[in-house]
């Protein structure tokens, strides 16, 4: 029984070996970096990266990009989703352009974008376009779920509207919140840095990715690329740990 | 109070018609058989449903409801719950006299426990009727008893529903049939 606990807790790592033990062998046998380089050299770009001012001013300025239109969508989401929750004619003018925005390819809107405005907002613009129908389409849902059991009870004690919204709406409607929030982070990231490698803002990880493969530097493509994956579960950590703190005050 | 020709249909389904009662005794309980419109026409009384034909004579200004159903909120504890219709010392009082920790969360309680949490909510908010729909669902014997005492200790004209003459009797209400 032990032993099969421990040999499971090896799994993951047994799994890291067999991928990393394919990609070698993958890069050696087709032999050009140019093409796919082993993990060796990508770690060793990767670390050539670390010490570098660049590569923090990028990612440090991607982030901040990133997270401003994060959090730009989601107070846009819950706003949309307050006006069409409460006006009938709110509803049928601004839903259709959820569809649109959800149907419409990430590609479209940065280039849209670009005709738009200046390259240092682009990555943001996507962030915030992601965001918006997910926290708009999670609260209309749970609006349409809230219970007219409560909402009847309050309206028997008389409660004013902001009791109403305080107590009943605004507690109600926190996990579907907190789902769009965590579903749409992941979203945010990979669109806004799609933005970057076709904006290519002056300081961007995206940038830096598109550079890379114009140089044809493969290995630090990859390198970037992995940056990319860090960040992004950092980012979805920060997320999670702020969610949960928030879970804790309630 | 004096219901007058009452009739009522919920989504085209007619669930009274021309119904006529007299509810003029302080303690009343309402007896009839499920499905019958207790509820319906607690809440006609209680102005939670609008009236659709005849009328009530002496409708009670601001009464004082308990749901069929608990309706507690399950994010609070049983204090803030209570809280929301009262103030804090009121609150909790009734909480300790019907034995409920204010601080228990909603969600630990049993199904007796619950009811007592929202009867002391309603108990709480200072109305002029007690609407009692079926009161002391999921409590025993004992603890009904110092449950109608508390409510009747309110000294206010009470009309609840219940299925069971016994509990009519422990709050020594006059049982109207419909």
């Amino acid at each position: 029984m032990t032993s099969t606990a421990t040999s499971k807790k090896l799994y993951p790592f047994l799994a890291a070996a067999f991928w990393l033990l394919l990609w070698e062998t993958a890069a050696r046998m087709i032999g050009k970096e140019l093409i796919l380089p082993g993990p060796f050299r990508v770690l060793q770009a990767f670390l050539a990266l670390l010490p570098t001012a660049a590569y923090w001013q990028s990612a440090g300025a991607t982030m901040l990009r990133i997270l401003f239109g994060y959090l730009l969508g989601i107070v846009l989401g819950i706003l949309f989703s307050i006006l069409t929750s409460v006006s009938q004619l709110l509803d049928a003018l601004l839903s259709p352009l959820i569809r649109i925005i959800r149907a419409t390819p990430v590609a479209s809107f940065i280039i849209l974008a670009m005709l738009w405005m200046g390259k240092e907002r682009v990555p943001t613009l996507l962030s915030t376009l992601m965001v918006v129908p997910v926290v708009w389409g999670n609260l209309s849902e749970g609006v349409k779920a809230l219970d007219p059991d409560l909402l009847e009870m309050a309206r028997a004690f008389r409660f004013s509207r902001m009791k109403t919204f305080g107590s009943i709406i605004v507690p109600s409607l926190r996990p579907a919140l907190r789902s769009a929030a965590l579903t749409s982070i992941g979203l945010a990231w990979k669109s806004g840095i799609a933005a970057e490698v076709l904006a290519q803002p002056s300081k961007a990880i995206g940038s830096q990715l598109y550079y890379a493969k114009i140089y044809l530097e493969t290995p630090e493509l990859f390198a970037w690329t992995l940056s990319v994956i860090f960040f992004s579960i950092l980012i979805e950590k920060l997320v999670r740990t702020f969610l949960k703190r928030q879970e804790g005050k309630a | 109070m004096k219901i007058i020709d009452l009739s009522f249909a919920y989504e085209g389904k007619e669930v009274f018609s021309h119904l006529d009662l007299d509810l003029e005794e302080p303690v009343i309980c309402l007896k009839a058989p499920s499905g019958r419109g207790k509820t319906t026409l607690l809440k006609l009384i209680g102005g939670l449903l609008e009236l659709q034909g005849g009328k009530i004579e002496g409708a009670p200004e601001k009464p004082s409801f308990l749901f069929q159903e608990d309706r507690l909120l399950p994010w609070y504890d049983a204090l803030h719950n209570v809280s929301l219709v009262a103030e804090e010392e009121k609150a909790r009082e009734l909480l300790e006299k019907l034995h409920i920790d204010p601080a228990a969360r909603i969600s630990s309680l049993s199904g007796g426990m619950k009811r007592r949490v929202a009867l002391a909510r309603t108990l709480a908010y200072e109305g002029d009727l007690l609407i009692l729909d079926e009161p002391f669902k999921g409590m025993d014997s004992e603890l009904i008893t110092e449950a109608a005492e508390l409510i009747l200790a309110r000294k206010k004209p009470v009309l609840m529903s219940s299925h069971s003459p016994e509990e009519a009797l422990r709050m020594g209400a006059k049982i109207i049939e419909f």
